[in-house]
């Protein structure tokens, strides 16, 4: 196999396992913080799962880079090349001397099990995207252009929605215009901005897709929390818009009873215990939580535990080839 | 065939339900007069376009001496209608999170109607309360 390949190979088998060890750790770790999140304002809070959910693929990447800074150090004549220290049959992580083991069973396994995990709920997604794409842009097609950076729909379904990734617009319903009150619908119009503004549906599309690294359990949580963090932000951004922080509760109130009466129309379920339209509503009636400084602490510590991965990377590069080896033979 | 395939249309097929919705009932020749010269396409591809649409359900058709004369199912808005329950069953019934739209509320799960009147109570006594100083 060319030795370039087979690097490749051995640094996707080293993403899988470091991955996989940052999902087990937030399998176990993200209930306990979520406590912690709730206290954040949900701007924060949305911007926070969102790293949770990017944490098996960023430190996967971060521990295989520094795996790499040995090598780099001794190509760039900084460190002594310490590769011939090891027995020749040793698993060579190395810019310098490529691998030349052929690969294991149990890298297959391992290799071809992550991809399909990964794969399998990444299709998922983008398959529920297309089929939601395909009917928002042929809704765009028959809307008319009465709302700003947006349209209005014909129809009596009370709908209104931000959709689109980069540039999204405000899709609502004559049915939903015709039937809240004039601030009701100025609320509403001002959430849907709010998302917009904030590329919302881009951010929850990339939860989804980094949720695919973690446990079915906690992808669910952390879709879930990022929806209702981008809702809250919205609204909090909409209250300041409008003024009144009420009024955004009756209006999520009033769309709530409007959906449904179509729901008990069409037969779909009503009544779900703690939905997100009770802990928005409930938001909303208390004062917006601050926005915590930025901890000049915080930035030492991250600094701090920067330069510790980089004096510790020979430690890190020396671990990983140990457990690959036992995983390559 | 699912709804989707059913009610959403092609860039030709949205031209020639255009024209049926504001020009009324057509038959193919008429129809390639206004919309296929100018997309120099040809009469055989807006016959097939008809044919395809009345397929979907969305045109009906009735024989006038010896050509066919197409008539729009739905209004327009009765189509913007149909599309925007397509909308709503894409978000609730996809197997994945919908998360191309930020709906104002969840589109997949409703309050019960407990759920509303304890929330409007809130509401109602925030009103109520006394606002405190800025």
């Amino acid at each position: 196999m060319n030795p370039l390949l087979r690097l490749a190979l051995l640094s996707a088998t080293t993403l899988v396992v470091f991955g996989g060890a940052a999902a087990l750790f937030a399998s176990l770790a993200y209930p306990r913080a979520r406590a912690r999140l709730a206290t954040l304002p949900p701007d924060a809070r949305a911007r926070r799962v969102l790293a949770w959910a990017a944490l098996p693929w960023l430190s996967a990447c971060a521990l295989l880079a520094l795996c790499f800074v040995p090598s780099f150090w001794t190509l760039l004549g900084l460190a002594v090349d310490h590769c011939p220290v090891h027995d020749d049959g040793h698993v060579h992580l190395c810019l310098a001397h490529a691998p030349h083991h052929p690969v294991a069973p149990v890298e297959w396994a391992l290799l071809g099990g992550g991809a399909l995990a990964v794969g399998a709920v990444a299709l998922r997604v983008l398959r529920a995207q297309i089929a939601t794409w395909r009917a928002i842009s042929a809704l765009l097609r028959v809307a008319g252009g009465e709302v700003p950076a947006g349209g209005l729909v014909a129809s009596a379904e009370p709908l209104s929605v931000t959709a689109g990734l980069v540039w999204p617009l405000v899709l609502v319903s004559t049915g939903l215009r015709s039937r809240l009150a004039a601030p009701q619908l100025q609320a509403v119009l001002a959430h849907e901005r709010a998302h917009a503004r904030r590329r919302d549906p881009l951010r929850l599309l990339a939860v989804a897709l980094l949720g695919a690294a973690h446990a079915p359990g906690i992808r669910k949580l952390l879709v879930a929390d990022a929806a209702l963090a981008c809702e809250e932000a919205a609204d909090e951004e909409a209250a300041r818009e409008v003024g009144d922080r009420a009024v955004i509760a009756e209006a999520i109130v009033a769309v709530e009873r409007l959906l449904g009466e179509r729901a008990h129309q069409v037969g779909l379920a009503v009544g779900m215990a703690g939905c997100a339209a009770e802990a928005r509503v409930e938001a909303l009636l208390q004062d917006p939580i601050p926005a915590a400084p930025v901890a000049r602490s915080g930035r030492l510590l991250w600094a701090a535990a920067a330069a510790l991965a980089l004096v510790a990377a020979f430690e890190i590069h020396h671990i990983t080839e140990t457990a690959l080896d036992l995983i390559a033979r | 065939m699912s709804p989707q395939r059913t009610l959403i249309l092609g860039a030709l097929e949205r031209a020639v339900m255009d024209h049926v919705w504001s020009a009324g009932a057509q038959d193919v020749k008429s129809c390639y007069r206004a919309i296929g010269k100018r997309r120099g396409i040809t009469l055989n591809t807006v016959q097939s376009t008809m044919e395809r649409l009345y397929r979907k359900g969305l045109l009906r058709r009735d024989k006038v001496s010896h050509a066919y004369v197409y008539e729009a199912v739905h209004s327009r808005e009765g189509y913007g209608a149909q599309l925007a329950r397509e909308v709503v069953a894409a978000a609730v019934g996809s197997a994945a999170p919908a998360s191309l739209l930020a709906a104002f509320v969840d589109l997949a799960e409703r309050a019960g109607d407990d759920t509303l009147a304890r929330m409007e109570q809130l509401i109602a006594a925030r009103r109520a309360a006394p606002k405190g100083p800025p």
